[in-house]
């Protein structure tokens, strides 16, 4: 499961698009995946500074898992991906 | 923080919005999944005996906080809301100013236009910040959805102007006069559901919600709502002291209102 999910994960950094993000969220539950926290590194300034951006994403020991880009991109739009992750725990109040 | 007493608070509010959905044709609410427009939204349910009879709106830039979308979405289904979510798409080579101000408004303004809204209920109130003071229960909006805050019904003697010339909108904010600790106390006697990220884990809370990129937590230990109560009745922090566009210099907040943002 951990390796399924991992292989989305993957596909995700190359190919941000719906359906790479519709496979992430219908193996999201039942990974071992529980805490998320957003990383805008560079602020959200420009186009770019999107594409920066990323979700750390963490088991239930509070362990870094993985990571995901923070958009979905359809065609040459783009927007936030983070209902994808609906269900997860906020760890940004972790220092 | 003085607490005021929330039967009357509602009874006025149950009542700016009632007046709003007789005077006007084609109402929407906007719902962002925070505490004032949940309870809000409590208030229009038991004005209309358990049915929120007009849309309500969420705009979605895409990156709220995920608890957030559970919770808006839970919460659509339970209580039957009538949900238009609003997608706003990033326009990343704006400033964090303008990502409040273009992306959310320009969103704003085509399911506005889409749907033909003349009157949206909006829940903001005085105490949150020195601009929203200057708000009036019924507000004119220009079809740009530019609002002249030194152009506005007087609403003296609590005697309120829903009709009014003007093109455009006409923003309505029935809980004006409620103060933060209101809030809190009607969510906990009426029991509306609260979106988790106001409750402290680890040392932190978010008081105010935005989206992930202009919210940062503040610092509290409150699990409950009665803790949270105890918690602003001593604290000398704004609430809004974990939102970025108001840390930025004094007049962003005035400017994006006056451009359409709410």
């Amino acid at each position: 499961m951990v390796k399924e999910i991992d292989n989305i994960v993957d596909s995700l950094w190359s190919v941000n698009d719906v359906r790479n993000w519709d496979r992430f969220r219908k193996k999201l539950g039942s990974s071992s995946i529980r805490y998320y926290r957003v990383v805008f590194e560079h602020g959200l300034r420009k186009a770019d500074d999107m594409n920066k951006s990323y979700v750390e994403l963490y088991d239930s020991k509070k362990k870094l898992v993985s990571k995901v880009p923070v958009a979905v991109r359809d065609g040459k739009n783009f927007e936030g991906a983070l209902i994808y992750l609906k269900g997860l725990s906020n760890m940004n109040k972790v220092d | 923080m003085i607490m005021q007493d929330i039967g009357n608070l509602e009874e006025k509010s149950a009542y700016i919005i009632r007046e709003t959905k007789e005077k006007f044709g084609n109402v929407a609410a906007l719902w962002s999944g925070g505490k004032d427009s949940t309870a809000m939204i409590m208030i229009a349910r038991r004005a209309f005996l358990g049915k929120v009879p007009f849309p309500v709106i969420h705009i979605d830039n895409g990156i709220d906080f995920p608890e957030t979308y559970k919770f808006r979405d839970d919460l659509a289904k339970k209580w039957n809301l009538d949900l238009i979510v609003a997608k706003s798409r990033i326009k990343p080579e704006l400033s964090g100013f303008s990502c409040c101000g273009s992306n959310k408004t320009d969103a704003l303004k085509e399911v506005m236009k889409e749907h033909g809204f003349d009157a949206l209920i909006v829940s903001i109130r005085r105490d949150e910040h020195g601009i929203r003071a200057k708000e009036r229960y019924f507000s004119p909006r220009d079809t740009e959805f530019k609002w002249n805050y030194k152009d506005q019904p007087a609403e003296l003697w609590n005697n309120y102007s829903s009709k009014m010339d003007t093109k455009g909108h006409v923003r309505v904010h029935p809980i004006l006069d409620w103060n933060e600790i209101d809030i809190w106390q009607y969510t906990m006697k009426m029991k509306v559901p609260v979106n988790p990220l106001y409750y402290s884990s680890n040392g932190y809370r978010y008081r105010s919600l935005g989206c992930t990129h202009c919210t940062v937590p503040v610092k509290s230990n409150a699990k409950s709502i009665r803790q949270i109560m105890d918690e602003l009745k001593v604290t000398e922090t704004e609430e809004r002291a974990g939102r970025e566009q108001d840390k930025e210099k004094a007049y962003v907040m005035e400017k994006l209102r006056a451009l359409g943002y709410m």
